[in-house]
C-alpha cells in the first residue's frame, strides 16, 4: 500500500486547501522525508486526513459522540473535506471525505483509473434495505487486509512505544503487544468460558431442582394402575358385546360390497393386459423372423471371410519370410560391399609394395658402393680428424701471420707519425731559437739606454727632487700671497687713521650742541617754575595731600584737589612741553655724543690690530724668503743644471718607470724563449729515442713473420698429401665438396643404402602375406555372391506366392485386401446381426413385460376373488354371531334390539369408570417418563458440566493468552531479526527465548550474548525500530505496505548514531518503501534534503511546505 | 582520445563502522597521479560515487576537492553518472557549474538529449552515452502488472534510451567514436556481495544484446568485482570498485581500465591498471589456538598502517569473552579486527510451533495443548469443546 497523494481542507488548523502529491518531484525522488513543525502545528493532522479519508474516524476521534469526526472541521468553518489517492497491490483508489457542520460525513471509494464507484456507503445502517453495497471502510479493509486498528499500527509507527517494549517487564510487554497485534480476544475467550460454566452450573441445579418437583411415580404403580383398568375394560367390554356384534355384522357387510368392487376393476384390467400380449406377441414374432435372416446371412458371409481371411493370414506368412530375410540380404551386401573395399585396399597396398621394392631396388642400383664401405669410412674419419687437426693448426698459424702483418703495419704507420712528429720538433726547436736571439737583442738594445740599476737610481733621485721642488713651489705662491696682504693691510692702516682724524672732529662738534643743550633745558626749567609760582592756589592745590588737613580750611577731605584754574594751566602746560622738548635734545646730543666715542674707541682698536698684523706678515714674508732659499739650494744639490719644478721631476719618474717595464718585459720574452727552446729540443730527443725503439721491434716482428710463412707452407704441403690420401678413399660421387660434408654423405649414403635393403626386405615378406590374404578375400567373395543370388531368388518366390494369396483374397471378398479391413466388414455384419438381436430382444423383452403385468393382473384378480370370498364368509360369520348373540339376549329380531339398545346409561357410567382410569393411568406414565427424562437431561448437564470444567482446567485464567503471546513474540523476534540484519549489516541477532528474555547476538564480537537493558542508544534506536518494522508486518495484511510514517523517535540519538540510523532508515527505502520522519530533531531534519514543514500561521491557522 | 574507466567508489562508505575516508582519499590522489602520468584525456567514472544518497560534509568534500584539483592540474574532461547509492538529483546540481571545469555529471536521465555528452565541445573527437542508474520506481504504474511484465518494461526502457542516444549521436554532422555508460546489471556479470540488490534474482537484468550495435566501448559500474563481459565485437566492462568493500572482495585486484580509441572508433588499447591496496582486508580463519597464534606471528601492520581484519572462528560452543580476547591478540600486533564471527550457525532460534495462522485460536489452542500435555493433540472432546467455545465467543461479538 503507497500513499500517492493527500488533499484535504479545514481539517483541523488546516483551513486552506492543502495537497501533497508523493509521487511528484520532490518527494517522489527522496529517500527520507522528514514531516516537521513546531508541537501543535498539525503533523498528526495530516495522518488524521488519511485516516478519515481511508476509515471514517482517526486514531483521535473514533467517530461517534464526542468522537464524532465533526470536531475534525477547523474552528468557525461550516465543512471539512479529505482525499486520499492510494495503490494497493497494483491498482489505485481513490478515497474521499467530506463533511458538514452538524451533518454526516459524505464518503466516496473510487478506482482511480477510471472512477467508477466501489462504494458511498458511509455506515452498516440501511443494510438490510436491500443494498449489498458494502461501505467505504469495509472495502477499504477487504483492499488493504487492514482495519483500522491495524492500519494504525502498521502504517503509523510510533517509534517511542517500541523504545519502551524493549526495556518493559513482561507483563508490561504482554500488554503492549497484545494492544498492539491484533491477536484473538483471549479476555473474551475467557469470559465467555466462564460464563458458560456458570450457565452449565445453572442448568444443572435447575434440572435437579425440577425432579425434586415431580410427584412420585414407580412403575409399580403405573402396573396396579393399568390392571384395574384392565379389569374395568373387561366389564365394559361385555356389557357392549351386542353392540359390537351388531357393528362388526355392518362393518362385514360393507366390506364385501368393497371386495366386490374391487374384483370387478380387476378382472377389467386382466381382460386389458390380455389384449396388450397379443399385440407384443405380434411385434416379436416379426423382430425374430428378421433375426434369423440376419443370422443366416451372416453365417454365410462369415464362411467366404473366414477363407479370405486364411489366405490373407497365408500372404503375410510369406511377406514375413521376405522381411524376415531382407536384413539378412542387406547384411549380405553390406558384406560383400565391406570386402570388396578391403580386398580394393589390399590391391592397392599390393601395387603401393611393389611400386616401393622397385623404388628400393632402384635406388640400390643407382648408388653402387664397393663392399668395404665400413673400413673405408672408418678410414677416411680418421683422415678427416688429422686434416681437421692440420687445417686447425694451418688456421692458428694464418692467424698469427696476420696479427704479425697487420702489428708490421701498425709499427710502419706509428713510425710514420713519429717522424712527422721529428720534423715538427725541428721546426719548433728551429723557431724558439730565432725567437731567444731576438728577445737577446732586443735586451741588449734597451740595456744601451741604461741598465736597470741605472734607471733605478735616476728614479730615486726625481722621486728625492719632487717632494722638494714641492714644497719649492707652496713656498714662493705663499710668499707672493704674504707680500699682498702686507701692501693691502699698509692701506687699510692708513684708512683707519683718516677715519680717527674725522671723529675726533665731530665728537669735538657734538660736546659744543651737548652744551648748548644743557642751557636751554635749565632756561625751560627756570620758565616752569615761574609758571608755577605764578598761581598759589594751585600751589595749594598742588600741596594738598590726602588725609592731611588742608593749610587753608582744615578740612581733611579735599573735593577739588585736582582742579586747575584753565588760564594757568595753558602758561604750566606750556612750560612743561618747552621743557621736555628740551629735555629730549639735550638727551639726543647726549646719547650722539656716546655713540660717536664708541666708534672713536672701536675705530682706534681696529687701527691698533691692523699694526699688529702688518708686523705679523712682514715676519711672515721673511720665513718664506728663508725658506725658499733653503729649498733652492737642496734642488741645486741634485739637480745642478735644471730649473725647480715638481711637474719636470714627475716626467722624470714617469721615464724611468716606462723603460724599468719595458726592459723587464724584454726580460721576460726572453725567459719564456730560453724556456720554449729548451722544451723543444727535449721534445726532439724524445721522439728520436721513440723512432729507434719502434723500429727495433719491427725488425722483431718481420722476424717472426718470415718463420710463420715457412710453417705454413709445410702445413699446407702436409694437408695437400693427406687430402689426396682421403680423396682415394672415397668414391668419385662424393669429390668435390668439402671432406667433411664428403664423409657425411658417404656415411649418409651407407645408412640410406642398409635402410633401402632393409625396406625392400619387409615390403617382399609383407607382400607374401598380402597376396595370400587377397586369395582368401577372393576366395569368400565369391562365396556371398553366390549366398546373395541365392537368397534374393528365395525371396522374390515368397514374394510373388504371398501376391498371389492377397489376388485370391481380394476376388472372394470383392476387394478386401488386407486382415484388418475382412474383421472391419465380419464386425460390420456382426453389428448389423446385433442390432437385429437387440431389436429382437427389446421385443422379446416387451413381450415379457406385458406376460409379467398379466400375471400381475391375474393375481389380483385372484386376491380380489379370495377377499370378497373373505369377506362373504366374514359376513356369514358375524351375520351369525349377531344373530346367536341377539337369540342369547333374548330378543327375537334385530329390530327389537335396535329399540333396546337405544338406552344405554349403564353402559355409559361404565365407560366413564373406564375413562377415568385411564387418565389415572396416563398420569402415572407421564409422571414416571418425565421423571425418566429429566434423570436423562440430570445425566446430561452433568457430563457438559465436566467437560467444560475440563476445558477450564486445561487453560487455566490466561493461559492461552500468554502462549499465544509467547508464538507472536517468536513469530515477531524472527520477522525482527531480518530487519535487524539489514539495518546493522549482519550484526546484530536478535535471541528470543520468551517474552522476558530477549537478548541480542552481537555476530561481530564471536557471537556475545547481551541483554536488551545494556544496548547503548542507537542500538536500541535500531533494535527497536527493527521490532516495530516486524510488527507493522505482522499486522500488515496482505497488503505489501510501502509508505510509513515514523512518528518521533529521535530525540535521544547523539549525532553519530543519528548517521547511523539516518543510513539504516535509507537501506528500508531501498527495500521499495517510502519513509516519512515526523520529527522536530534539528539534526535530523537537516540531514534530509526533502521535507514538508508545516507552520503555524499568525491566524491560527497552519500551512505546508515542501522543500527539496 | 585516451580514457580512463573507473566507478563504484562509494564515498563514504563504511566497512563495520570503520570510516574509509583514507582509503578513498588515497585511492583519489593515486587516480589523478594516473591521468597525469598517462595523459588521460577523459575519466569515466560510472555511478555510485557515493555511498549514501545523503552523503556526509566530509564525503562531499572530498569528491569536490579532487573535481577541483582535477580540474586545474589535469587538461582532461571528466563523465560522471549517477549510481543507485547515489542521489541523482544531488550529484548533478551543480551541473553547470562544473561544466566549466570540464567535468559533465549527469543524474536523471528524463530524455536522451540529457545523456549524450560530445568531447570536447568546440572540436568533437567522442561522444558518450552516458546513462545514469534509472530507478524502477520511475517505472509509470501499471495496473495488474506482473513482476515479470514490469521488469521487460525497464529492460525497454533502458534499451530505448541506448537506442535514442545512439540516433541522437549519429545526427551530428560528424561521425564520432561512441562510448557508452550504465550503471546496471547486465545478465551473466558475477555479483559480490556488497551491491544492493537493484533486483533480487537478476529479474531486470538487462541482456547484452539490448545495447547497440556500432560502439567502441560499454563502461558500466555497479558491480564490484572488474570483468568483460565479452559476447559481442566491443568490450562491456564492468571496471569494479577501486577499494575492497567487502572482506570478500580482498582476494582479487582492484582495477581501473585505459583506452585508446581512435577517431575511427578502433580501440587501439585495452589495458588494466591495477590499483595498489591502501589498507589491507584479511580473513583470518581456524579454531581459536590457530587463530591466535596466527595473531602472534603474523604481521598486521605495514608501515604503521594497521590491516583490518575478519576473524572467522570455529568454535563448537560460544565462549565468553573470546572476541575480546582476540581481538587484543591482533591489536598487540599492531592488527585492527572489526569483527569476529562464529562459524558454528548463529543459534538457531527455538524453533517456532508450526502455527500456520496466529490469529487462529483454535491451532494455538491445539499447539498449547501438545506443549503442555506430551506433544498429543487434544482429544476430540476437548476439541470439540473449545469449539464450542469459539462458536459462543463469535455469537456474543
Amino acid at each position: 500500500m503507497k500513499i500517492c497523494k493527500l488533499k484535504l481542507k479545514n481539517l483541523n488548523s488546516f483551513r486552506d486547501p492543502v495537497e501533497i502529491d508523493f509521487e511528484n518531484a520532490p518527494l517522489d525522488d527522496a529517500s527520507l522525508v522528514a514531516i516537521t513543525g513546531p508541537t501543535g502545528s498539525g503533523k498528526t493532522t495530516l495522518l488524521d486526513a488519511i485516516c478519515v479519508a481511508l476509515y471514517g474516524k482517526t486514531p483521535r476521534l473514533s467517530g461517534t459522540g464526542s468522537q464524532n469526526s465533526n470536531h475534525l472541521i477547523s474552528h468557525g468553518e461550516k465543512e471539512a473535506f479529505a482525499e486520499v489517492h492510494f495503490m494497493a497491490n497494483g491498482t489505485g483508489y481513490l478515497a474521499t471525505w467530506s463533511i458538514r457542520r452538524g451533518g454526516a460525513a459524505k464518503v466516496q471509494l473510487l478506482y482511480a483509473d477510471d472512477g467508477k464507484l466501489i462504494s458511498d456507503k458511509l455506515s452498516t445502517r440501511g443494510k438490510s434495505l436491500g443494498s449489498s453495497q458494502n461501505t467505504v471502510s469495509e472495502e477499504v479493509e477487504s483492499i488493504l487486509g487492514l482495519d483500522f486498528d491495524a492500519f494504525k499500527r502498521s502504517v503509523m509507527l510510533a517509534q517511542g512505544e517500541f523504545a519502551a517494549f524493549l526495556k518493559a517487564s513482561n507483563e508490561e510487554r504482554r500488554t503492549i503487544l497484545e494492544a498492539t497485534i491484533d491477536s484473538y480476544d483471549y479476555d473474551l475467550l475467557k469470559q465467555t468460558l466462564n460464563d458458560k460454566i456458570s450457565k452449565v452450573e445453572t442448568a444443572h441445579a435447575e434440572v435437579k431442582k425440577k425432579i425434586e418437583g415431580i410427584r412420585e411415580a414407580s412403575p409399580k404403580q403405573v402396573r396396579e394402575a393399568r390392571n384395574e383398568l384392565d379389569r374395568l375394560q373387561q366389564a365394559a367390554r361385555e356389557a357392549q358385546g351386542l353392540l359390537l356384534a351388531r357393528q362388526a355384522f355392518d362393518r362385514a357387510r360393507l366390506e364385501l360390497e368393497n371386495a366386490e368392487v374391487a374384483l370387478r376393476s380387476a378382472a377389467a384390467k386382466r381382460t386389458a393386459a390380455e389384449d396388450q400380449i397379443e399385440v407384443n406377441q405380434a411385434i416379436f414374432d416379426e423382430t425374430e423372423a428378421s433375426y434369423s435372416a440376419a443370422a443366416t446371412e451372416r453365417d454365410q458371409r462369415m464362411q467366404v471371410y473366414a477363407a479370405a481371411r486364411s489366405d490373407v493370414g497365408r500372404a503375410e506368412d510369406r511377406f514375413r519370410e521376405v522381411n524376415r530375410r531382407t536384413p539378412v540380404l542387406t547384411d549380405l551386401i553390406n558384406q560383400i560391399d565391406t570386402l570388396e573395399n578391403q580386398l580394393a585396399s589390399r590391391q592397392t597396398e599390393q601395387t603401393q609394395l611393389q611400386e616401393q621394392i622397385g623404388g628400393a631396388q632402384r635406388f640400390l642400383d643407382e648408388n653402387p658402393l664397393p663392399s668395404d664401405r665400413q673400413q673405408r669410412l672408418a678410414r677416411a674419419t680418421r683422415f678427416l680428424a688429422q686434416l681437421d687437426s692440420l687445417q686447425n693448426q694451418l688456421e692458428d698459424r694464418s692467424v698469427s701471420r696476420d696479427n704479425c702483418a697487420e702489428r708490421i703495419s701498425s709499427l710502419e704507420n706509428r713510425l710514420g707519425t713519429l717522424s712527422r712528429d721529428r720534423e715538427e720538433r725541428f721546426a719548433e726547436t728551429a723557431e724558439a731559437v730565432t725567437a731567444l736571439e731576438n728577445a737577446d737583442a732586443e735586451l741588449d738594445n734597451l740595456q744601451a739606454a741604461g741598465t736597470r740599476e741605472d734607471w733605478d737610481t735616476r728614479r730615486q733621485q726625481a722621486l728625492q727632487a719632487q717632494p722638494i721642488a714641492q714644497r719649492y713651489e707652496t713656498a714662493r705662491d705663499n710668499l707672493v700671497i704674504s707680500e699682498d696682504r702686507l701692501s693691502e693691510l699698509n692701506q687699510a692702516g692708513t684708512r683707519l687713521g683718516i677715519k680717527l682724524e674725522r671723529l675726533e672732529a665731530e665728537l669735538a662738534n657734538q660736546v659744543e650742541v651737548c652744551q648748548h643743550a644743557e642751557e636751554a633745558v635749565q632756561r625751560r626749567e627756570e620758565a616752569r617754575e615761574l609758571a608755577l609760582l605764578a598761581n598759589p592756589i594751585n600751589q595749594l592745590r598742588q600741596r594738598l595731600q590726602p588725609g592731611e588737613p588742608c593749610s587753608v580750611c582744615g578740612a581733611t577731605d579735599h573735593p577739588c584737589a585736582d582742579v586747575v584754574e584753565p588760564e594757568d594751566e595753558n602758561l604750566l602746560q606750556d612750560a612743561e612741553t618747552a621743557l621736555a622738548g628740551a629735555k629730549e635734545v639735550a638727551e639726543a646730543t647726549q646719547n650722539r655724543i656716546q655713540a660717536l666715542q664708541m666708534r672713536q674707541v672701536r675705530t682706534e682698536q681696529d687701527s691698533r690690530n691692523t699694526a699688529e698684523q702688518i708686523e705679523e706678515c712682514a715676519t711672515e714674508i721673511e720665513t718664506l724668503q728663508d725658506e725658499t732659499t733653503q729649498l733652492l739650494t737642496e734642488w741645486r744639490e741634485i739637480y745642478p743644471d735644471a730649473d725647480v719644478s715638481s711637474g719636470w721631476a714627475a716626467e722624470r719618474i714617469d721615464e724611468a718607470d716606462t723603460a724599468i717595464a719595458a726592459l723587464e718585459t724584454a726580460r721576460q720574452v726572453h725567459m719564456q724563449a730560453r724556456h720554449h727552446c729548451e722544451t723543444a729540443r727535449q721534445q726532439l730527443e724524445t721522439c728520436e729515442s721513440d723512432i729507434a725503439r719502434e723500429t727495433e721491434s719491427l725488425n722483431e716482428v718481420e722476424r717472426q713473420l718470415s718463420e710463420l710463412s715457412e710453417a705454413i707452407e709445410d702445413l699446407q704441403a702436409d694437408i695437400a698429401s693427406t687430402g689426396s690420401r682421403f680423396w682415394e678413399l672415397l668414391p668419385d660421387t662424393f669429390h668435390g665438396v668439402t671432406p667433411r660434408e664428403a664423409v657425411d654423405e658417404f656415411d649418409n649414403m651407407i645408412e640410406a643404402i642398409g635402410t633401402r635393403e632393409d625396406e625392400r626386405r619387409n615390403a617382399e615378406a609383407r607382400l607374401q602375406v598380402l597376396n595370400t590374404e587377397i586369395t582368401a578375400d577372393e576366395g569368400s567373395l565369391e562365396n556371398l555372391r553366390e549366398r546373395h543370388a541365392a537368397l534374393q531368388t528365395e525371396i522374390s518366390a515368397y514374394r510373388s506366392e504371398g501376391e498371389a494369396f492377397l489376388e485370391a483374397a481380394r476376388e472372394v471378398t470383392g476387394g478386401l485386401g488386407t486382415e484388418d479391413e475382412i474383421n472391419a466388414a465380419i464386425d460390420a455384419l456382426e453389428t448389423e446381426l446385433q442390432a437385429r438381436e437387440a431389436e429382437r430382444n427389446n421385443a422379446d423383452r416387451q413381450l415379457q413385460e406385458s406376460q409379467n403385468l398379466l400375471t400381475e393382473r391375474q393375481t389380483a384378480h385372484g386376491i380380489c376373488e379370495e377377499l370378497r370370498d373373505e369377506c362373504a364368509e366374514g359376513l356369514g360369520t358375524a351375520r351369525q354371531a349377531y344373530f346367536d348373540r341377539l337369540e342369547d339376549a333374548g330378543f327375537d329380531s334385530p329390530e327389537a334390539h335396535d329399540r333396546v339398545s337405544q338406552d344405554e346409561a349403564q353402559l355409559e357410567a361404565e365407560q366413564t369408570a373406564i375413562e377415568e382410569q385411564q387418565g389415572r393411568v396416563v398420569l402415572l406414565e407421564d409422571a414416571l417418563e418425565r421423571r425418566r427424562a429429566l434423570d436423562d437431561e440430570l445425566c446430561r448437564t452433568k457430563r457438559k458440566m465436566a467437560r467444560w470444567k475440563r476445558l477450564q482446567e486445561t487453560i487455566p485464567a490466561n493461559a492461552l493468552r500468554d502462549f499465544a503471546l509467547e508464538i507472536m513474540f517468536k513469530q515477531m523476534g524472527s520477522l525482527a531479526n531480518e530487519q535487524l540484519k539489514y539495518l546493522t549489516s549482519d550484526r546484530y541477532q536478535l535471541k528470543v527465548e520468551s517474552i522476558g528474555d530477549l537478548k541480542v547476538i552481537d555476530r561481530w564480537n564471536a557471537n556475545e550474548e547481551r541483554p536488551v537493558e545494556t544496548l547503548s542508544g542507537g542500538e536500541s534506536f535500531l533494535t527497536s525500530l527493527a521490532l516495530a518494522l516486524a510488527l507493522s508486518e505482522l499486522s500488515s495484511g496482505r497488503a505489501q505496505l510501502n509508505s510509513l510514517f515514523l512518528d518521533e523517535g529521535f530525540g535521544t540519538l547523539d549525532t553519530e548514531t543519528l548517521d547511523t540510523a539516518i543510513a539504516a532508515l535509507e537501506g528500508l527505502q531501498m527495500q521499495g518503501r517510502n519513509i516519512y520522519l515526523i520529527s522536530h530533531v534539528q539534526e535530523l531534519t537537516r540531514r534530509l534534503p526533502v521535507k514538508i514543514n508545516v507552520r503555524k500561521r499568525g491566524n491560527g491557522s497552519s500551512s505546508i511546505e515542501i522543500r527539496g | 582520445m585516451r580514457i580512463l574507466h573507473t566507478a563504484d567508489w562509494h564515498i563514504g562508505q563504511r566497512l563495520h563502522e570503520r570510516q574509509r575516508t583514507d582509503e578513498h582519499k588515497k585511492f583519489l590522489d593515486w587516480l589523478l597521479r594516473k591521468i597525469q602520468e598517462y595523459q588521460v584525456e577523459l575519466l569515466l567514472v560510472s555511478g555510485d560515487i557515493f555511498d549514501t544518497a545523503l552523503p556526509s560534509s566530509e564525503s562531499i568534500d572530498l569528491y569536490y576537492q579532487f573535481l577541483n584539483t582535477f580540474s586545474k592540474e589535469t587538461q582532461a574532461y571528466a563523465v560522471i553518472v549517477a549510481g543507485n547509492h547515489d542521489s541523482p538529483r544531488h550529484l548533478e546540481a551543480p551541473r553547470e557549474f562544473l561544466k566549466m571545469g570540464r567535468i559533465h555529471v549527469v543524474g536523471l536521465a528524463n530524455k536522451a538529449e540529457d545523456c549524450v555528452v560530445v568531447l570536447p565541445p568546440d572540436n568533437p573527437r567522442i561522444a558518450v552515452a552516458a546513462v545514469p542508474y534509472l530507478s524502477e520506481s520511475d517505472l509509470r504504474h501499471l495496473s495488474y502488472e506482473t513482476e515479470a511484465d514490469r521488469n521487460e518494461r525497464y529492460r525497454e526502457w533502458l534499451k530505448t534510451l541506448y537506442a535514442n542516444c545512439i540516433s541522437v549521436i549519429s545526427a551530428m554532422p560528424t561521425e564520432l567514436p561512441k562510448i557508452l555508460m550504465g550503471h546496471l546489471f547486465v545478465k551473466d556479470g558475477a555479483e559480490s556481495s556488497s551491491e544492493r540488490n537493484i533486483q533480487i534474482g537478476g529479474a531486470t537484468a538487462v541482456h547484452v544484446s539490448d545495447f547497440p550495435n556500432d560502439v567502441s566501448y560499454v563502461a558500466l559500474g555497479h558491480l564490484h568485482r572488474p570483468q568483460t563481459i565479452s559476447s559481442t565485437n566491443y568490450p562491456i566492462r564492468y571496471s569494479g570498485s577501486p577499494i575492497p568493500l567487502r572482506f570478500n572482495e580482498a582476494n582479487y585486484h582492484k582495477k581501473v581500465y585505459l583506452l585508446e580509441v581512435s577517431d575511427d572508433g578502433t580501440l587501439t588499447r585495452d589495458e588494466e591498471i591495477k590499483i595498489p591496496t591502501f589498507k589491507e582486508l584479511c580473513i583470518v580463519e581456524g579454531d581459536k589456538a590457530s587463530v591466535i597464534s596466527a595473531a602472534m606471528n603474523g604481521d598486521w601492520n605495514v608501515s604503521g598502517v594497521s590491516k583490518y581484519i575478519q576473524v572467522k572462528l570455529k568454535l563448537n560452543a560460544s565462549e565468553v569473552g573470546i572476541g575480546d580476547k582476540i581481538r587484543q591478540a591482533f591489536r598487540d600486533q599492531g592488527g585492527d579486527v572489526l569483527s569476529v564471527e562464529l562459524e558454528l550457525p548463529p543459534p538457531e532460534l527455538e524453533s517456532l510451533p508450526p502455527v500456520e495462522d496466529i490469529e487462529c485460536p483454535e491451532e494455538i489452542f491445539e499447539q498449547y495443548h501438545r506443549v503442555n500435555y506430551d506433544g498429543n493433540a487434544p482429544d476430540d472432546d476437548l476439541a470439540q469443546t473449545f469449539r464450542e467455545l469459539l462458536q459462543l465467543v463469535e455469537e456474543s461479538e
